[in-house]
């Protein structure tokens, strides 16, 4: 019985056919029953289009340049004048964070980690790990307080819902981005809604509100402005509440339309800005736990109030405990 | 009078600061603030009786403990910048305005008003003149997009202004970051040195090491927290409002007694605790053996005190 010709490309791509071995020995004898050569390489339609005229060799130096640096196109000069509030806290709040939140002979102490099956039953393979004890997510180690941990201030997140974007009008969010950028001084996105609220007449993606992230300088001016000008002059402020905090070293508060009124950007042209909405902030530290986050924004100037709570923060006893494993025994 | 050496079995048996002299295992792990005086004396005295070399020596009984305090006043002002911080300063800050948008007159002067009458009537005319003429200007909304922004606001109204008005708008002149106390080197006022970090030193009335920070012995039962809390009121008066920043020691130093001396101890070993004063002053008291005291920066330290002391404080101050 004649075999059908060999029909692959010898291009070098990769085709299922009937391999070259098995033609010699001849073990298969039946034809194949469809197509004896198909592509196993999946199309590739390129959804992102390349402007390939800027790979040219021109534009190398360009494309090479990082944005730090002064010569790129992309660089915002931002160090523009000495920072007050950074230079307070490069000075006089690090030494004194170090010294008071140093723990002799620390030690890590871990978070609570996902638990691993006791592999009684043969369905425990593969099985995903179970959540941690009395967490439904993973909580980080907390590490020992060293000089290159010390907490500080990272980024500041402020936050908006315009009620009015709902109720009237998604444009109703546009003056209150105008505004977020007056008082942040960098360019707010816009938020969408997640979900359909038929009650609300909320539907999926309409524009609710705005955000921005600020870092280095912005945020100290920003910080500044809020501690010394804004926040003091609240009626009936005594400070933000120590229930705060999302137990990983993150404050976060909010600020009603007739606060927001008092910062001096808006406060200068009250007429510009007929509808204001409040404000979410959210302070990014770099601290391990929400404690030493408030001891360091106090530093910085920011009151708390309140009985301080004191999650995810080691008992004396948790620190004995890690320490009698260690074979280390307390005597009173 | 030479600081005697210290033989090497007390100096560096363990690596801990606080392990020096309490690293018994009945208060292991506990901070040295809450070590009471008494715990830490018996045991320096059994550690050091295990040391074969030291217990031969009949004089050796113990150390002192003694509380130091390092009280410091913060920088008040910002530091001085230098020549080129302030050219980096100055680099960025022309570039900043050189890249930044186009002033939104229509939106802080909508048109047709009278200010933005009174606003554009002050502005500069604008017609890329003053560039290279080979240039092409690239003028929009009133600037020329190639340089920065020049904005002259209108004067204001001085008829209509109230009192208020005129206290926001009055020019804010900064007082003079070099003061009375610097001119005339008061070391003893703490306004001298705004941009610098003071730290206090006494003097008491002996031959050698006659200045030094403060320090006390920790008494029988005592924290030294509340050792240096004592210090304080005693020799310097109530008249300061401090704080302690914490419990922790920031530096430790210690020193032989001279055998002809005849003290009950072998020598000395200091804690100091680091405080920050806030208000008031310090004033000596009478017999508490200060002579005399100084608010000093880190620079100005080692020309009062002893090499050896200053090996073992200078890590614990600010360079600022």
């Amino acid at each position: 019985m004649a075999t059908r010709p060999y029909l692959r490309p010898r291009g070098g791509s990769t085709y299922l056919c009937s391999f070259p071995h098995q033609q010699h020995h001849a073990i298969h004898t039946s034809p194949p029953l469809s197509k004896n050569s198909i592509s196993i390489v999946h199309p590739v339609h390129h959804r992102i289009r390349y402007k390939k005229n800027q790979l040219q060799p021109a534009y190398k130096d360009i494309l090479n340049t990082p944005k730090w640096d002064p010569r790129s196109h992309l660089f915002k000069p931002q160090y523009t004048q000495q920072s007050r509030v950074e230079e307070h806290y490069n000075t006089t709040v690090v030494p004194d964070l170090l010294l008071a939140n140093f723990v002799h002979n620390e030690a890590v102490i871990p978070g609570r980690k996902r638990q691993e099956w006791d592999g009684s039953s043969p369905y425990h393979i593969n099985r995903p790990r179970r959540s941690p004890a009395g967490s439904a997510v993973e909580t980080p180690d907390i590490k020992p307080r060293m000089f290159n941990n010390v907490p500080g201030l990272n980024a500041i997140w402020v936050h908006t819902f315009v009620r009015d974007a709902v109720k009237v009008n998604q444009e109703r969010t546009l003056p209150t981005m105008v505004l977020m950028q007056q008082i942040t001084g960098k360019k707010p996105r816009p938020v969408y809604s997640k979900s359909t609220v038929m009650s609300w007449r909320l539907r999926k993606n309409m524009m609710v509100g705005a955000k921005v992230k600020i870092e280095g300088p912005d945020m100290y001016q920003f910080f500044a402005t809020l501690v010394e000008i804004v926040l003091p002059r609240i009626k009936d402020f005594k400070g933000i509440e120590n229930t705060s905090g999302d137990m990983f070293g993150n404050i976060s508060f909010g600020l009603e339309p007739a606060d927001v009124k008092l910062f001096p950007e808006v406060e200068g042209n009250p007429e510009l800005w007929p509808n204001i909405a409040g404000l979410h902030i959210t302070l990014v530290t770099s601290a391990q736990t929400d404690p030493e986050a408030r001891t360091m924004l106090s530093a910085l100037g920011l009151p708390f109030v309140g009985k301080e709570r004191l999650h995810n923060v080691p008992s004396f006893e948790a620190l004995e405990a890690i320490d009698r494993k260690k074979g280390i025994v307390y005597s009173y | 009078m030479a600081l005697r050496r210290v033989s090497r079995p007390l100096r560096s048996r363990s690596t801990g600061l606080v392990e020096q002299v309490a690293r018994p295992s009945c208060i292991y792990g506990r901070s040295i603030g809450t070590a009471t005086a008494e715990e830490v004396k018996t045991e320096t005295v059994s550690s050091v009786l295990t040391t074969p070399s030291v217990a031969e020596s009949p004089a050796l009984e113990a150390f002192k403990i003694m509380s130091g305090l390092i009280l410091c006043r913060q920088p008040i002002v910002t530091p001085e910048l230098t020549p080129f911080e302030r050219a980096y300063y100055n680099y960025q800050s022309e570039l900043r305005k050189r890249l930044m948008w186009t002033f939104p007159k229509w939106f802080y002067y909508p048109e047709g008003t009278l200010a933005e009458r009174q606003f554009s009537a002050v502005q500069p005319v604008v017609d890329g003149k003053d560039r290279d003429e080979f240039e092409k200007p690239d003028i929009m909304f009133n600037r020329d997009r190639r340089s920065k922004q020049e904005i002259v606001f209108p004067e204001r109204d001085v008829e209509r202004e109230t009192e208020e008005s005129a206290k926001i708008y009055a020019k804010i002149e900064p007082r003079s970051r070099i003061t009375e106390a610097d001119q005339n080197n008061d070391v003893r006022s703490l306004e001298r040195k705004l941009d610098r970090t003071l730290y206090l030193l006494v003097k008491k009335d002996r031959q050698a090491n006659e200045w030094k920070f403060p320090a006390a012995e920790v008494l029988n039962g005592e924290t030294l927290a509340a050792a240096a809390e004592r210090l304080l009121l005693t020799t310097g008066g109530p008249n300061m409002n401090t704080w302690l920043v914490s419990n922790t020691p920031a530096a430790y130093h210690h020193y032989p007694y001279n055998p002809e001396d005849k003290e009950p101890y072998t020598g000395a070993k200091v804690f100091y605790l680091k405080s920050r004063i806030f208000a008031g002053t310090y004033v000596p008291q009478k017999e508490s053996g200060v002579i005399d005291y100084a608010w000093l920066t880190k620079d100005e330290i080692p020309d009062y005190v002893h090499k050896g002391y200053w090996a073992s404080m200078a890590a614990a101050l600010s360079k600022q």
